[in-house]
This record gives C-alpha cells, sequence and structure tokens, in this order.
C-alpha cells in the first residue's frame, strides 16, 4: 500500500568501479549492509552490495527475505557464496539494480514516523490553514478527503462520518489508538520528538508492526516521549542494531509489548539483555512468538526474570520440544503461558520442581500424545486452571461429541483445578460426572491408569471409594458376581448374579420392588464372606457394586 | 434523550440478554453493580450515548433499561443470583411458574397471557421516566414457547400502546440441521406471521452458525452456551453500538428501518461480523481494515446461513467500529465489491451505505475473543435469506399434512385456522422474496 | 443432586434439557418428553445410555404405572449427567408416526402451494407494492428501457466481426476491473447463460485472466485454454487496432 512515486530524476547513484560497495543509494534513500529494506511490501535485509558475473552490467544487492521461503538461494551462486542467510536455503535473493526506472519500482520509499503518521491520520488536515502546526511538512498535500463513495454499477455505496473522522484524527491529540503497521518506516522521526509527544500526549496504543525500523534506540527514545503510552507492538521489525547509547529510561509505563516475527535468535546475544531493560519494571504482557525460540536458545530469554510484574508471556509459534522449568521459574509474577504450536510434549520431562503460580496454559497445537503426558503436566502446575489443548496427537480423533467427552473426563480428572478447557467452563458438577465416567471407565479396563497413583486416589476419596476398595481391584470386572442378598433379618436369601457394572442404585430399586418399600426407606450393606458380621454401608448409589471388591460367596444386607 | 428499552423473553432472549448486557457494562465503564469504573467521571460513550441504554438514579448508580420475562423462573434465577445481580432492580424480572412446554399457544394466549398485565406495566413505568424513547429492542427465540408465543404477544400489545415506537428484534431462528423440539417450525411460522406486522427489523441468528464459529474460527471444540452467548453479544453489541457510542450510521432505531427495509414485511437482514479470532492466535492473524472487509463477505462469519453470492441485495450498511481510516475502508470495499458478485436489485429505493462507530470494541472478562482495536458488521438485506424461510415452511408442511399435534394448540385456545393463515402469510413472505429478485435489468459487467 | 443436563433423542429431534431428577416425577418427565419428541407417554420406549457413548451402559428402560409419582432419581438411579435418553415411539398410528410418515413422500404432495392468482390479489404484497410504485417490470419504461438495452447490444455488436482484435472495460478500480485485451471469437446469443434474450461476445484473450476455455455451461463455443476464454457483453467490449502485448521476458533475471 506503500506508494512510490518515482520521479526521473531520483535514479540510483553508484560508481562502477568500486567492487566492495559499503553502501548504495535507492530512491534517495542510502542502504548498507544490514539495513531493512522494502521491495515489493515485502521485508528484508540488505546483506550484499556489489557485482556477480551474472549481471556484469549492474549493480547487484544481496537481501535476506523475511519470509525464508520467498528466497532463490542461501546467498551463494554457482559456487560462490557472497554472504550466508539466517534462514537458510530459500530465504537470500539477489536484486539486479540498473538505470531503467521500471525495474526500480519495486522498491519501496521509506517515510518517517511523522510522514506515516500523516499519511495514515493526516487525511483531513487542512494545509492551508496557516495556523495549523502540521506546517512543518512542506510536501504531502493531502486535501480534505471529500465523502466518498464506491461505484455497484447502477448504484453506489456512500460513506457516511468519514469526513468527521479523517477531521478528529487530523487533531493527532485524539488518537488514543495509532497503528501504522506495514507503512515502511524507517529510523527517523521526521519531527522533533517533544513536538511528537505533545501531539501524541494522549496515545495508549501504537502498532509499528512489519515496519522498517531496526535501531532499538528509535523505540527507547520514542516511548519516553509518549507519557500515555501503555501498549506497543513492534511485531516484524528485525533490531540488528542496539544504538548507540541505550538510554535507561525508567518513567515509561508500558504494560504491554510485543515484539513477534522479529528475529530474536539471529540478534547479537546481549540484544534482549539490554533492549529490554528499560521496560522490565512495568511490563505486564509480553509477546515473543514466531522468534525461533527452542529449548537451546532459551538462555537468551535470561534477562526476563527482571521481569518482576510479567503475568502474561506467549512464546507461541517457537520451536520448543520441552518445558524449561528452571527458566520460567525465575519468572515469579506469571500466570499465563502460551506456549501453543511448538513442538511440546512431555514423554522425558523430570517432574519435582513445579511451577505453582502459572494458572492459565495454551499448549494448542503442541506434540503431546499420551493422556500420561497430562499427569505430567499437573505436577509440573498443580494450580491450572484453564488450559487449551486442541490440535495435540492426543485429542486425535475427537470430532464426534461422545469421542470429545471421553477425553474431557480424561483431562478433567487428571487436572483437579481446571475449570476451563479449550476455552468453554465446566461448573463442580459437570466435572464430578466426568470424573465419575473416568473412574468407572478405568475400573472396566477401558482406560489404562495408574491405580497406585496418588490422583487415583485423590479421585476415589472424592467420590467416596474407600482405600480398601481401591487397593483390591478386581481387574475383570465384566463378569457377574455370585452375592447372597439377605432382606432384613430374614434367614431366607436370594442368590443372586449381579454385574459389576450394576449400581448401588439399582440394587436399592430391586429391593425396594421386592420389598415393597420406599426406595429411601432401608439401608443396604454388604460384608464379606470371612468377616461375615461385620457388616459396611453400600453408600453412593452412583456407585458400581465391582468397586465395594465383593467376590462369590459374600453377602448383602437390606435393611430397614 | 433517545432512550431504548431492551426486553428479553424466554430462556434464549434471557441468556442472550444477559451476556449483552455484561458487555455493554464493560463497554461504558460501568462495574458489576452499577457504579462507575475507578477512574472515570461519567460512562464511556457520552451523554446521549449510554443514556440510551442506562438510566442513572439519583445516587449515581446506573441500571440497564432492560426486562427480563419468562415463563419459568430457572434461567431469570441465574440473573438474580449472577454476578449482575446488583445491576438489576428486582422488578425488573418478571416470572412465571410454570413454563410453556414448548407450545406457543401457551405462551401467547393462555399462560404467557396472565403475566401480560404485569409486564405491560413495568413497561409503563420505565417508559414513564423515559424523555424521548425511541422504541424497543427484543430478544427471543423463534422455536421454543415463551419467546415465539410470549414474544409475539408483546411486540403486539406494544404496537397498540405504543404506536409509531420501533421495534427491532433479535431472533434465534431454529437451527436448519438440528431440531431441539418436533413442533419448532409450527412455532416459529406462528410467531414470524403475528410479528411480521409489528417488528420494523428483525436480525436473525442461527445457533448453528454461531456454533461453528466458536469451533472454527475460535477453536473452541465443544462450545457451551456461554460461548455461544458471549459471540452473540459482541455481534448483538456492533448492531447497537452507533445507538450507545458517537457514531455515523444507524445512531437511532428508525434509522435501521429506513437504510435497511424497502418494503415493511421485507425487514430481515443477514448479518455478518468481523473478526471473530481467538486471542491465542492473534499474533498469526493479521486484522487489517482490507481482511475484516472481505471476511464479512464470507459466507463463515453470517450469523445464518445462507448464500448471499446466488441472491440479490436489495440494501447493505457497513458499520465500521474503532481504529479505521478513510482510505483504507475505501480501497477495502472496492476490492470486495470487485471480487465477489454483488448483484443488486437496481430498481429498489433502499441503498448501500458505510459508516464508522468511534468507540473501538471490548471484550468480557474471560472472553475468547481477541481484543481488537478494529471491527465490521455489515447488515445486508438480500434475497438469499428467503433460505431461512423455505427451510422452516417445509418442516412445518411435513407435520400440518397430518395436523400432527395442532390439538395441543387448540386446547390451548387458538384456533385452526390460525396454522393456515399463518402459513399463506410465510407462503407470500416467500413469494415476496421472488418477487424482489426479479425484474432487474442483466448486469452490464457480468463475465462469464 | 441438583439440575442436571440430560441429552434426548428421538428420530426427529436432538437436544439437551435440564432437569432435577430428585424433584421431577416420571409421568412429569414423560409429559415434557412428549412436548420435545412429539411420542405420547403410553408409545414411549426409553432407552439410557447411562454414559452418552457407552454402548455398553446401554439398556432399555422398564417403567410401569407404578412408577409414575416416583421421582426420575428413584426410577433411574443410573442417570447421571452425562446420560442419553432415546425416545421411540412404539406406536405406528400415533401422530408422530403419521407426520414422519410424511418426510418420505414427494416434495410436490406435502408442500404448501400458493397460486399466483391468490398471491397477486394479496393486499399487503411486494407485487401489490410494485405494481402500485411503478417499480420493476411495473415501471412504464421497464419494457421500452429493457429492449432499448438489448438493441444497443445488438446495435454495437452488428459492427463487430469475428477475428477482431477488441478490448473489455470495465468500471471501476479494482484488480478484477483491469483492461483485458484479446481477440473476438463469437458474436450471437448463448441460451445457457440469458435463454438467448442478449448478444454475447466470446473473446480469446492474450492473458488468462478469463473464465473458461471457450465453453459456458458445457455448451461449447469456441476453444481455447482454460482461463483464456471470457463471455461479455457488446457494450463493455471496444474493437480496435489493440496490438498483442509483447511480454518482456527479460523480467526474469530481475531477482536471482
Amino acid at each position: 500500500m506503500a506508494t512510490l512515486n518515482l520521479h526521473n530524476d531520483q535514479l540510483p547513484h553508484f560508481e562502477k568501479e568500486k567492487e566492495n560497495m559499503d553502501s548504495i543509494t535507492i530512491l534517495e534513500q542510502e542502504y548498507h549492509i544490514g539495513s531493512r529494506i522494502s521491495i515489493d511490501s515485502q521485508l528484508a535485509t540488505v546483506r550484499f552490495i556489489g557485482h556477480i558475473p551474472q549481471w556484469p552490467n549492474n549493480t547487484a544487492i544481496g537481501i535476506e527475505w523475511d519470509d525464508e521461503e520467498r528466497g532463490k538461494n542461501d546467498g551463494s551462486l554457482d559456487g560462490i557464496q557472497y554472504f550466508e542467510t539466517n534462514g537458510g536455503g530459500k530465504s537470500g535473493s539477489f536484486m539486479k539494480l540498473d538505470l531503467q526506472g521500471r525495474k526500480l519500482k519495486k522498491f519501496n520509499q521509506i517515510r518517517s514516523l511523522f510522514d506515516g503518521l500523516i499519511y495514515q491520520y493526516g487525511s483531513g488536515i487542512d494545509f492551508n490553514d496557516e495556523s495549523n502546526d502540521k506546517k512543518d511538512i512542506a510536501e504531502n498535500g493531502n486535501q480534505l478527503l471529500d465523502k466518498f463513495y464506491v461505484d455497484l454499477g447502477t448504484r453506489v455505496m456512500e460513506s457516511y462520518g468519514f469526513e468527521k473522522l479523517a477531521r478528529i484524527q487530523s487533531d493527532f491529540k485524539n488518537l488514543d489508538v495509532v497503528s501504522m503497521s506495514r507503512l515502511c518506516i524507517g529510523n527517523e522521526f521526521g519531527i522533533s520528538l517533544e513536538k511528537l509527544g505533545k501531539m501524541l500526549c494522549n496515545l495508549q496504543t501504537l502498532d509499528l508492526g512489519f515496519n522498517l525500523i531496526d535501531n532499538w534506540n528509535v523505540i527507547v527514545e520514542l516511548t519516553a516521549h509518549l507519557r500515555n503510552l501503555v501498549s506497543i507492538t513492534l511485531n516484524g521489525n528485525r533490531f540488528n542494531n542496539l544504538g548507540e547509547s541505550v538510554n535507561i529510561y525508567t518513567g515509561s509505563k508500558i504494560q504491554k509489548m510485543s515484539l513477534a516475527f522479529c528475529g530474536l535468535v539471529y540478534n547479537d546475544t546481549k540484544f534482549i539483555e539490554v533492549a529490554l531493560n528499560p521496560f522490565s519494571k512495568t511490563v505486564l504482557h509480553l509477546n515473543l512468538a514466531a522468534n525461533k525460540f527452542n529449548n537451546e536458545t532459551i538462555n537468551l530469554l535470561s534477562s526476563l526474570s527482571k521481569f518482576s510484574k510479567l503475568e502474561i508471556l506467549d512464546l507461541s509459534y517457537n520451536d520448543f520440544i520441552q518445558i524449561d522449568v528452571m527458566f520460567f521459574k525465575t519468572l515469579e509474577s506469571l500466570k499465563t503461558l502460551n506456549l501453543s504450536h511448538n513442538r511440546i510434549h512431555f514423554g522425558d520431562t523430570v517432574t519435582g520442581q513445579k511451577l505453582p503460580h502459572i494458572t492459565s496454559l495454551d499448549l494448542s497445537g503442541n506434540q503431546i500424545r499420551e493422556w500420561d503426558e497430562i499427569d505430567t503436566l499437573r505436577e509440573l502446575f498443580p494450580n491450572l486452571e484453564s488450559i487449551k489443548l486442541i490440535d495435540n496427537p492426543v485429542f486425535e480423533g475427537t470430532d464426534a461429541i461422545e469421542a470429545l467427552d471421553v477425553a474431557i473426563g480424561q483431562l478433567l480428572s487428571r487436572l483437579p483445578n481446571v475449570t476451563k478447557v479449550d476455552g468453554t467452563t465446566y461448573t463442580q458438577d459437570q466435572r464430578k460426572n466426568y470424573e465419575l465416567y473416568f473412574i468407572s471407565s478405568v475400573s472396566s479396563n477401558r482406560i489404562k491408569y495408574n491405580m497406585k497413583s496418588s490422583n487415583w486416589i485423590r479421585l476415589c476419596n472424592k467420590h467416596g471409594i474407600s482405600d480398601k476398595q481401591q487397593s483390591k481391584l478386581s481387574p475383570n470386572l465384566h463378569d457377574g458376581i455370585i452375592l447372597d442378598v439377605f432382606f432384613q433379618d430374614s434367614l431366607a436369601f436370594k442368590q443372586m448374579v449381579l454385574p459389576h457394572c450394576y449400581t448401588v442404585g439399582k440394587l436399592r430399586g430391586y429391593a425396594s420392588r421386592k420389598l415393597g418399600f420406599n426406595v429411601l426407606d432401608f439401608k443396604l450393606y454388604f460384608a464379606f464372606v470371612e468377616t461375615s458380621t461385620q457388616l459396611e454401608v453400600l453408600k453412593n448409589d452412583q456407585e458400581l457394586l465391582g468397586r465395594f471388591n465383593l467376590h462369590d460367596g459374600d453377602f448383602i444386607f437390606v435393611k430397614q | 434523550m433517545r432512550e431504548v428499552i431492551s426486553v428479553n423473553v424466554g430462556q434464549a432472549g434471557c441468556q442472550i440478554g444477559n451476556s449483552c448486557w455484561e458487555l455493554y457494562s464493560k463497554e461504558h465503564g460501568i462495574t458489576e453493580d452499577g457504579y462507575l469504573q475507578e477512574g472515570l467521571t461519567r460512562p464511556k460513550g457520552g451523554e446521549e450515548g449510554f443514556s440510551t441504554f442506562f438510566s442513572e438514579t439519583g445516587s449515581g448508580k446506573y441500571v440497564p433499561r432492560a426486562l427480563y420475562v419468562d415463563l419459568e423462573p430457572s434461567v431469570v434465577d441465574q440473573v438474580r443470583n449472577g454476578r449482575f445481580k446488583n445491576l438489576f432492580h428486582p422488578e425488573q424480572m418478571i416470572t412465571g411458574k410454570e413454563d410453556a412446554a414448548n407450545n406457543y399457544a401457551r405462551g401467547h394466549y393462555t399462560v404467557g397471557r396472565a403475566l401480560l398485565d404485569d409486564v405491560n406495566d413495568r413497561v409503563r413505568k420505565m417508559a414513564d421516566q423515559c424523555d424521548g424513547l425511541q422504541g424497543f429492542l427484543f430478544t427471543h427465540s423463534l422455536g421454543g414457547g415463551t419467546g415465539s408465543g410470549l414474544g409475539s404477544l408483546l411486540l403486539e400489545q406494544f404496537s397498540n400502546d405504543y404506536g409509531k415506537k420501533a421495534k427491532l428484534e433479535f431472533a434465534v431462528y431454529p437451527a436448519p440441521q438440528v431440531t431441539t423440539s418436533v413442533v419448532e417450525p409450527y412455532n416459529t411460522v406462528l410467531t414470524t406471521h403475528t410479528t411480521l406486522e409489528n417488528a420494523d427489523c428483525t436480525f436473525m441468528v442461527d445457533n448453528e452458525a454461531i456454533y461453528d464459529m466458536c469451533r472454527k474460527n475460535l477453536n473452541i471444540p465443544r462450545p457451551s452456551f456461554e460461548n455461544l452467548n458471549t459471540l452473540i453479544a459482541q455481534v448483538v453489541s456492533s448492531v447497537t453500538a452507533s445507538l450507545r457510542f458517537d457514531g455515523s450510521l444507524n445512531v437511532d432505531l428508525n434509522e435501521f428501518q429506513t437504510n435497511l427495509v424497502p418494503y415493511p414485511r421485507i425487514h430481515f437482514p443477514l448479518v455478518s461480523y468481523a473478526p471473530v479470532i481467538s486471542k491465542s492466535r492473534i499474533t498469526h492473524e493479521a486484522n487489517s481494515v482490507a481482511e475484516i472487509t472481505a471476511a464479512c463477505f464470507e459466507p463463515g462469519n453470517q450469523m445464518v446461513k445462507c448464500d448471499p453470492r446466488q441472491g440479490k441485495y436489495m440494501a447493505t450498511c457497513l458499520l465500521y467500529r474503532g481504529d479505521v481510516v478513510n482510505r483504507d475502508v475505501q480501497n477495502a470495499v472496492a476490492v470486495s465489491k470487485s471480487k465477489k458478485t454483488v448483484q443488486l436489485v437496481d430498481w429498489c429505493p433502499t441503498g448501500f451505505k458505510i459508516g464508522i462507530c468511534y468507540q473501538k470494541p471490548s471484550q468480557v472478562r474471560d472472553s475468547e475473543l481477541a481484543d481488537v482495536t478494529r471491527a465490521v458488521c455489515m447488515l445486508s438485506n438480500t434475497t438469499a435469506i428467503a433460505d431461512a424461510w423455505q427451510k422452516i415452511d417445509r418442516k412445518f408442511d411435513l407435520m400440518y399434512k397430518k395436523r400432527a399435534f395442532v390439538h395441543w394448540y387448540v386446547s390451548e385456545g387458538m384456533e385452526e385456522g390460525e396454522f393456515a393463515e399463518a402459513r399463506e402469510d410465510l407462503a407470500a413472505l416467500e413469494r415476496d422474496y421472488v418477487e424482489l429478485g426479479s425484474d432487474s435489468f442483466p448486469e452490464e459487467e457480468e463475465e462469464y | 443432586m441438583d439440575e442436571i443436563t440430560i441429552h434426548i433423542t428421538s428420530d426427529l429431534t436432538t437436544s439437551d434439557r435440564r432437569f432435577n431428577p430428585r424433584t421431577i416425577t416420571v409421568s412429569q418427565f414423560q409429559q415434557r418428553l412428549e412436548y420435545i419428541t412429539g411420542v405420547a407417554p403410553q408409545d414411549q420406549k426409553l432407552t439410557l445410555y447411562a454414559i452418552r457413548d457407552d454402548v455398553n451402559t446401554k439398556k432399555i428402560i422398564q417403567l410401569t404405572s407404578q412408577d409414575s409419582n416416583k421421582t426420575l432419581a428413584e426410577a433411574i438411579p443410573e442417570l447421571t449427567g452425562m446420560s442419553r435418553i432415546h425416545v421411540d415411539d412404539t406406536n405406528p398410528n400415533s401422530e408422530l408416526s403419521q407426520a414422519v410418515a410424511t418426510t418420505n413422500e414427494d416434495d410436490e404432495e406435502v408442500g404448501y402451494k400458493l397460486d399466483d392468482k391468490d398471491y397477486d390479489a394479496m393486499d399487503n404484497t411486494v407485487r401489490k407494492w410494485k405494481k402500485e410504485q411503478g417499480l420493476g417490470r411495473f415501471n412504464k419504461d421497464y419494457q421500452a428501457n429493457l429492449k432499448a438495452l438489448l438493441e444497443a447490444n445488438k446495435a454495437k455488436a452488428a459492427t463487430f466481426k469475428v477475428g477482431d482484435r477488441c478490448k473489455i472495460s470495465k468500471s471501476g478500480n479494482g484488480p478484477d476491473e483491469l483492461d483485458k485485451l484479446g481477440e473476438i471469437k463469437y458474436i450471437g446469443p448463448i441460451k445457457e447463460i440469458d435463454g438467448g434474450d442478449g448478444i454475447w461476445c466470446g473473446v480469446l484473450l492474450d492473458e488468462p485472466l478469463g473464465k473458461n476455455d471457450g465453453s459456458v455451461k458445457g455448451a461449447r463455443y469456441f476453444k481455447c485454454l482454460p482461463k483464456y476464454g471470457s463471455f461479455v457483453k457488446p457494450s463493455v467490449v471496444t474493437v480496435g487496432d489493440f496490438a498483442k502485448e509483447e511480454i518482456d521476458f527479460s523480467d526474469d533475471d530481475d531477482e536471482l
């Protein structure tokens, strides 16, 4: 969307004689090795300037595209390595520069920050108004935009309220949100920072994503002057340059900062450590998604421990294969962690360390394969309240609602404090149902679970299944048990074959019909053959008979 | 002051209403108890804005201009005992003891009628507090008993009592693929017939469409009613945004009709909304004006499943909200228009308008929707929506041919003739859409 | 146990409903089921899936008249919040069965038909409105204008010949509306598009920016590679000396 007005007198200059050039001028803009450049609205970094044998009459620039699939090579051509790409085999390209204006059309003009602001929000500025303090800029004669319309053939689509919008926006003091992404904004401010700060005195949210800013100092100074700025998005900018002096400004109010797609692992190792310092006291929400972080490079983020107030950290779309507990432990205020779209699994994770502060975890799009890994998750995150696990192999095949229910049962039973799964809140009642279902599935062998585990014991206790019953579970519960059922104090008994999956309630129903008593008017007891006088209450109507560890020949008593 | 009174009828109506008021409170800076949030001296939206929907008491408390009506108490009890119990006055909730058992006739004639006086009284009280009542916003479902029966009864009543005041509806239309009760088609046809003359503009929402949006756009695999209603509330908020905040289009209830309704019966605009993105995915999705505009023309962002590409457009309102600039909107609309086949009814007098509401969208606590700085809502009166009527009419015919269950209605005091009358009215409505879609001159620029 | 949500299904319906099994009686429950599914209580056969997806927990619920006053919890103790109850109709002559039978009948037989005469006679319709306001075909100039449009196209087409170089121009600035150059390959009616009323031009485009390979809706009017063919109205076609643009392939080594 950036406009290019290429005038005939703005052709590039270069000296044919020099073989290795340290800079080149295109469209009045000087580029060095490492400069950020925009070609046809796609961002890249200049990595080479000079001549290549394939184009004997032209200068070539070697670039590395931000989009690693966009290019044609890894910085080499016909066996000669002109530069080395970070991103691999298809991130590099060589572009031909020549005098014919038509080829240079593709190179986008870089703008200053102020230029970008005028371009985006300045359409309502009246440049004829002498008192206007934006007369600083001589070019860009934007006119007051008329009411616009879009031709629909026989009719038009008319706009309402856009002139007023333009007018409101053109007084920059009215702006609390400014979006200036993809406007080819470079390191220049284009106006004094004091003036900018005054104009944007009410600005709270700023998006400078996918521009050409590479000097971190620009960000530090800018944020220092935007006194009310609370949220800043810098996605897609590659900060290759720390800046000569990074002032540690402690007055910034910035609570939310986004540095996704910034190629952060390619930076100088000191970068993150130093660059983020000025913001460490105030930032609550930090987005570092899509930066190629992995378990080896996580040490690059060691300075994050200074972020004493950090509550939300987004490390999605990186390349982690496991959760580095030691690292996250240093972030004491952290509550919400987004690790979606990595390659995380818990197969080799050693438990012992915990991350008790974390209550919300997004692990969607990872590589969790087995339900047992969820138990490991529980150990690591004992206070987890909200979890996302969609798009993991363990969830595969859960398109049908019934299959999904089984999966949720597995999840909730293993994560006792969780109330929200994949965006949906589950009540305590719903949880109870899912847990009982899980228990019965484990008991009947449809699900394998370690019945000696503390989680199993906890579940059984919660639902009133006693110790003795837990530890001696017979594995094959599909058969029936032959029980002698005594009614009241009669010595006569009825021998019944009762399936394990019969519930106590069912038996109660049967007994009530047999005796003609109201179902609530009697109690059920059981006793083992060996200890026949020790009656124990068959409590909980939902309970399956199999849970009480009864064997053939044991007794049931029905008494009022 | 131009006040709007919201009336929520039946289970669906009350649950959606609840989600809407939660969102409105957040947008206007009002806490769960009805007081201003810390740091604010006035509610957001300016004097004109929030007072359309909230009244202010002497003690500085803000009360929604809302009424909850249901024939059985369990759903409204959730409001009475929920987080927002202090936001509403007990008199704003009217419940009966036994429900309508999925029966329009019970809601409209017998059980529902018993509540009528109460409701009228409360509405009258609220209306009397208003300086310049604009009209009413009804939320209800079409397939249930209370929403359809009592809902249409109230709409009739308000037409009598409040004559010229505008009445807009948000109606939950029965999902085409899943029938939740066997007499849903009866209830839908009966209520649509009764309401056709009394409502000025009706925005339909099909639960299935919302369900799919939750699953596909928000990655919620097992959407609960809470998830659905949170999304519906976001859409309702965008439709009513210009009533409550400074905006340029549809700033009062009458304008909806002026802009979108060429002929009174044809008042069912299709609603589309964008962006619907999960907060976990926001980094990876671009949210530019171009993208959200294009999304509006996608079937996946529509509140009712139908295909506007097979129909013709009579009127459209595109309402942007939040941080947008002139140029971006102009470009986005031009691109969308040229890519899709926007076929017009060229002889129709209504227009095509683009407007802006300056307030950006908000999210409720715990919402799965990403916090975005801009959004767009498209209201299009398209002949494609006749599809919805066709589907429900067919289901009606299958039952009615054998007069199945008609006696349930007759035993509650309805006349069988009303069925025939209603069905004829809907048949005429389907015909009306066919008439609207015909007689346009062939598109000269059409390419095959 | 407070209210639980039970998944109720029948041949025609699917829904989730809330009940309190401790307070609702069996007969009340069966009545509710009737209003949802259409099956009369005496005809109901209830199958319980204690756990929705688990066929092993499936069982038919036997209810006798003695159960009517029992609570649901007493009568069906296995009922949980994850249960499903499927309702079958055991009566082939019931209202519901009759209605279900109609779902298999022909649409023609079942659907309500509104006669055009009757629609025409109705008061509050769009057709009446169009008549009163002179809109659409009721506009006195409609026929004349339509005819004029067709005539204009015909007249313009008469100045074209097959083989002429031409340009297709549309209004607007979007990417779909850029001018396209090509050669006329067909002039005449295309009944597949509009029944044969209008005259169309089939154009073979210089670049693959078209919609077809010379055929439309199965009928072939000329032959070309896919996307090189387009059918448009003469009104958007200008005939002239539009030379084929040489595509400069030297652009290709712009980037290595």
